[in-house]
């Protein structure tokens, strides 16, 4: 690996680290992006085979790059878990941006060592590409084609998931009561979600073993439709919470507490 | 395979199609030989050769590999022997010309009496010089003799995306219920599938396009994938690991306990990749999991790629059999969903392809790359590491029975992986044992079934494999059937003594052992699946042999009217015109039969090829909001430890999302029609907390025969559960329901 290469690769890790661990998300999605599938196997894949010999064709290096990379994340993490670190952000960064540092330092210097004048790896006899109209039409305006299709296509599959399933989902909850109180009573925390208010007024009905209505209350869904609020029921009865809806006669919603 | 240039070793298959360094502009290779025409066919039959040193060979195309001139050791009788024997220096001059062009140039050293090749080929035969002519198929004009010519696959491409946008169409109209959506679903499978497919096997791509159609084929097929279900995981699987990258990200800790998925914490490497991206880039679990899952599957299919084609030397038979292997039957979901298999199968076949170069001379660097690629795979899934181990003995052994002397050293990757893989199961993962044992009994008992064995009812027949369905998967299988066996009578016949063609054989004779469990009933399919996941390389390498070869499926009579027991002619095929053709189509039409045969048998079910709106435990199809929002519950109001029950969904959704332990044996408490003492010892015995009831069980009979797992009346199910069997939990006494969401509710069991 020249000088060049070797600066470049090492400022590119340095770079993508900081921007990793401090940048907002449209930085460090980039540079998450290469620190975890590009940088550690680009400088792996330098250091153990050396440009411009034959050793590896480049399917085999397109290929090598993510694997090393991904093989970084994995290996490095579970070293860096049995040393006692903690596998966060900061830890990941180090990993994979020391790694690649090391690999490119490596190549570097087995460039030197060799005293191969390193050039870039291309094939032999080969004469380099230039981009030309002829190209544009076989390769470049076909393959925009296919990634704007592919694209648009997985976009908008994706807003007609959402829109699809996103439905509004309307509960009534309480959590497991706890113990009754001397008077023998039970204090019952629910919570009811998904409530529009357009379909209110919204009231909540408890009724004891009997069929006797031992209680109601109107309530106001706040912000996102949520209600929180606390029952007190006897400790002694099955209570059935009936949550109705606007002027409905059926109960849209029903929980029941059994008996201590 | 068994074609490999002498300059393998030292140069990189993209180079095998350009001219050499330093070659002169007509380069000159001298064959000891003879020649012989076929229909269509020109085959240079070799009736002498040179001392044993192995099948040597020479290609002599720019892109077209199936121009290729072997030199192997000769057949003792056959028609080979009644040519003319011709001296060593009298030879057979072949000639490429470097210049771009499609034209091999054959010399021949004396006039021959009858015409040399089909007559398509041939354009021009000159008496006087002893020179015919052949023209090959023209390559891509501007990209011809590079090696990073792209030649069609970008339009090739550009049109398989065209299926692309027609299956998230469909996959839109499977949402909304219209008529048109299964139609459009499958016109679109077979434009994505089929150009690649068509272009591949027309052999005139070359290294870089061939690597290019397969990769955006993956890509392609990836998105029908994700296409499926964008917007989340809904899967089962992928929740629970979805739950194992979570739980990393949260604590920063290995080998947390993830109770929907036990075993999966101490395979942490998808785990790891995907909680590693998610901090590296901020992005949601959910979306570094997509991502993670892509681009191992990309790998994946890259490592095919590059180890058939370090074997082959031949992009057309490493592109054939990468769409081969593209019709597996899971290889559209589970091998590219959020799984830890998924990120174990490609260094499964990292390692095959060091493993290939090491033993190719590539160094020692290559047996490290090897032990990474095995460590990798140990450590991100169990019963790829398996497989793997016996990939290894199965090319060592193949290589140990060939080869004279013994290379003893061969066996060096198998004994690392078996140390490794023992290593881990013994030292950290020692649960997975216990855990695999179901599953191995499962099989049993279908293997059990498959040869006459009493089945014990739970593998389950009652829901037979409709019949298209089958027909369509024995044709395709019939066809693989065929190849295979013309492969192995080709190699048998020869005496073939190349390893990594044996070993291929072997692999594909399992394939066809293993697969007999697809017709098994409801389950039949995912068991033949999950083993054809590595059984189908093989058997795709086979397959492209034979495609790729042109072996002969019914040969021809030899001399002594013999046909199956007829010697092969040891030379070589150059396949064009109409035969070319033919081979093309009827290749292609296979190929995409093969893929249609896995989608109808692979995942998702016929059933639900679409998503849509809710069905009684059919996995994705199963996941909507209202599941979603009572598991969200849970995680906001249980106890971790607390012990949920439900059908195959609640607890996927429960144990995942809601993070609690669950309890999935919980079938005849909704089976019951009452709630008897019984019932109650169910419920201590399983120590149950919570029970997780979808109204929705009750609309209709499950798509996958059973609403739980470990469903008592698995295959026997006639109706939905009734609403006295869901109703009943409302009137016991004991029990409270807290969640109610109309749909979905849960019960605690047990007073307070």
């Amino acid at each position: 690996m020249n000088p060049v290469r070797a600066g470049v690769l090492a400022g590119l890790t340095v770079a993508a680290a900081v921007a990793a661990q401090f940048g907002p998300l449209p930085l460090s999605l980039p540079a998450g992006l290469l620190l975890a599938f590009v940088l550690p196997g680009v400088a792996l894949n330098e250091a153990v085979f050396r440009p411009g010999r034959r050793d590896i064709g480049l399917a085999e290096r397109a290929v090598l790059v993510p694997s090393l990379s991904l093989a970084v994340l994995v290996l490095g993490g579970l070293v860096l878990w049995s040393a006692g670190g903690h596998l966060n952000r900061a830890s990941w960064t180090l990993v994979c941006a020391v790694t690649t540092l090391i690999a490119t330092g490596t190549a570097y210097y087995r460039t030197l060592r060799a005293g191969d004048p390193d050039t870039a790896p291309q094939a032999a006899g080969t004469a380099p590409r230039t981009f030309t109209q002829e190209r544009l039409i076989r390769d470049v305006l076909p393959l925009t084609l296919a990634v704007l299709l592919v694209a648009g296509a997985g976009v908008w599959s994706y807003a007609d998931s959402v829109d699809t399933y996103d439905v509004a989902v309307s509960s009534l909850s309480a959590q497991p009561p706890g113990p009754a109180d001397p008077a023998g009573n039970r204090v019952v925390q629910m919570s009811a979600t998904g409530l529009a208010s357009a379909d209110g007024p919204w009231r909540i009905v408890w009724i004891g073993d009997a069929g006797a209505q031992l209680g109601t209350r109107e309530i106001v869904p706040g912000s996102g439709g949520v209600w929180t609020g606390q029952v007190t029921v006897p400790g002694d009865e099955r209570v059935t919470v009936n949550l109705f809806r606007g002027g409905d006669a059926t109960a849209f919603r029903t929980l029941i507490i059994a008996s201590q | 395979m068994g074609d490999q240039p002498t300059s393998g070793k030292d140069g990189t298959p993209e180079e095998a199609t350009a001219e050499p360094a330093g070659a002169q502009p007509d380069e000159t290779v001298v064959i000891p030989a003879a020649k012989k025409t076929g229909d269509d066919t020109v085959i240079i039959r070799l009736p002498g050769s040179p001392a044993k040193s192995g099948p040597a060979t020479k290609r002599k195309t720019a892109g077209d590999d199936t121009v290729i001139i072997r030199l192997p050791s000769p057949p003792k009788s056959g028609p080979a022997k009644a040519g003319p024997k011709p001296k060593a220096t009298s030879a057979l001059t072949t000639v490429r010309k470097q210049a771009g062009d499609d034209t091999v140039v054959i010399r021949l050293p004396q006039a021959t009496g009858k015409k040399a090749a089909g007559r398509v080929p041939v354009d021009e035969k000159l008496a006087r010089d002893e020179t015919v002519v052949i023209r090959l198929p023209a390559e891509p004009r501007s990209e011809s003799g590079h090696p990073t010519g792209l030649g069609w696959a970008p339009w090739v491409l550009a049109m398989s995306s065209f299926g692309v946008v027609l299956v998230a169409l469909a996959y839109a109209g499977g949402r909304h219920e219209t008529g048109w959506a299964m139609t459009a679903y499958w016109i679109g499978q077979v434009i994505v599938f089929s150009p690649v497919v068509f272009r591949l096997l027309s052999r005139l791509a070359g290294v870089a396009e061939s690597f290019v159609l397969v990769m955006g084929l993956a890509a392609n097929q990836y998105m029908l994938k994700w296409m499926y279900s964008p917007d989340q995981f809904r899967f089962p699987d992928e929740l629970q690991h979805w739950l194992a990258t979570t739980l990393i990200v949260e604590s920063g800790d290995l080998f947390r306990q993830n109770n929907a998925l036990p075993p999966a914490v101490h395979f942490p490497g998808l785990a790891e990749m995907g909680a590693g991206l998610s901090l590296l880039t901020g992005l949601p679990v959910t979306a570094a999991g997509v991502i993670v899952a892509g681009i191992a599957h990309l790998m994946f299919v890259g490592w095919l790629f590059a180890a058939v084609l370090r074997a082959s030397n031949s992009p057309a038979m490493a592109g054939v059999a990468c769409v081969t292997y593209a019709t597996a039957m899971h290889y559209l979901f589970f091998n590219s969903m959020f799984l830890y298999a998924t990120a174990a199968l490609p260094y499964f076949m990292l390692t095959v392809w060091a493993h290939r170069r090491w033993r190719t001379g590539g160094g020692q660097r290559f047996l490290g790359l090897a032990v990474t690629g095995i460590v990798m795979t140990t450590v991100s899934h169990h019963v790829t590491a398996f497989a793997l181990v016996a990939t290894l003995v199965l090319l060592s052994v193949t290589e140990l029975a060939l080869e004279r002397p013994r290379p003893w050293v061969t066996l060096i990757p198998p004994a690392v992986a078996l140390t490794v893989v023992c290593g881990w199961i013994g030292f950290v993962a020692r649960d997975v044992i216990a855990y695999l044992e179901a599953p191995v009994q499962r099989l049993a008992a279908a293997l059990n079934q498959m040869f006459g064995g009493a089945g014990d009812g739970a593998v389950g027949t009652a829901d037979a494999v409709p019949l298209l369905q089958l027909a369509v998967q024995g044709l395709g299988l019939l066809g693989l059937l065929i190849l295979f066996l013309a492969v192995a009578r080709d190699m048998i016949l020869r005496k073939d003594r190349d390893t990594w063609r044996w070993a291929a054989l072997v692999g594909g004779a399992a394939f066809f052992a293993g697969n007999g469990a697809r017709f098994l009933g409801s389950g039949g399919p995912e068991i033949a699946g999950r083993l054809s996941t590595f059984t189908y390389i093989p058997i795709s390498i086979i397959a492209a042999i034979a495609i790729v070869h042109a072996v002969q499926i019914v040969p021809a009579k030899d001399g002594n009217g013999r046909r199956w027991l007829s010697v092969p002619p040891p030379g070589v095929a150059v396949t064009t015109g109409r035969r070319l053709a033919r081979q093309v189509y009827i290749g292609t039409t296979l190929i995409t039969l093969l893929m249609v045969g896995a989608r109808t048998g692979g995942w998702p079910p016929v059933s639900a090829l679409l998503p849509g709106p809710y069905l009684p435990a059919s996995y994705e199809r199963s996941v909507d909001a209202f599941g979603v929002a009572a598991a969200h519950w849970q995680e906001e109001n249980l106890p971790r430890a607390a012990r949920v029950g439900g059908d195959i969904t609640a607890v996927a959704l429960s144990s995942t999302y809601g993070r609690i332990d669950p309890v999935r044996e919980v079938g005849p408490l909704f089976y019951a029609p009452a709630w008897t003492a019984a019932e109650d010892e169910v419920v201590r015995q399983l120590a149950i907390d919570y029970l997780v009831v979808d109204h929705r069980l009750g609309d209709r009979v499950p798509a996958g025969n059973a609403y739980f797992q470990d469903d008592p009346m698995a295959g026997r199910i006639t109706e939905p559960l009734s609403d006295v069997q869901l109703g009943k939990f409302d009137t016991l006494d004991p029990v409270s329901r807290l969640y109610d969401n109309g749909t979905v509710r849960i019960y605690r069991l047990g007073r307070p």
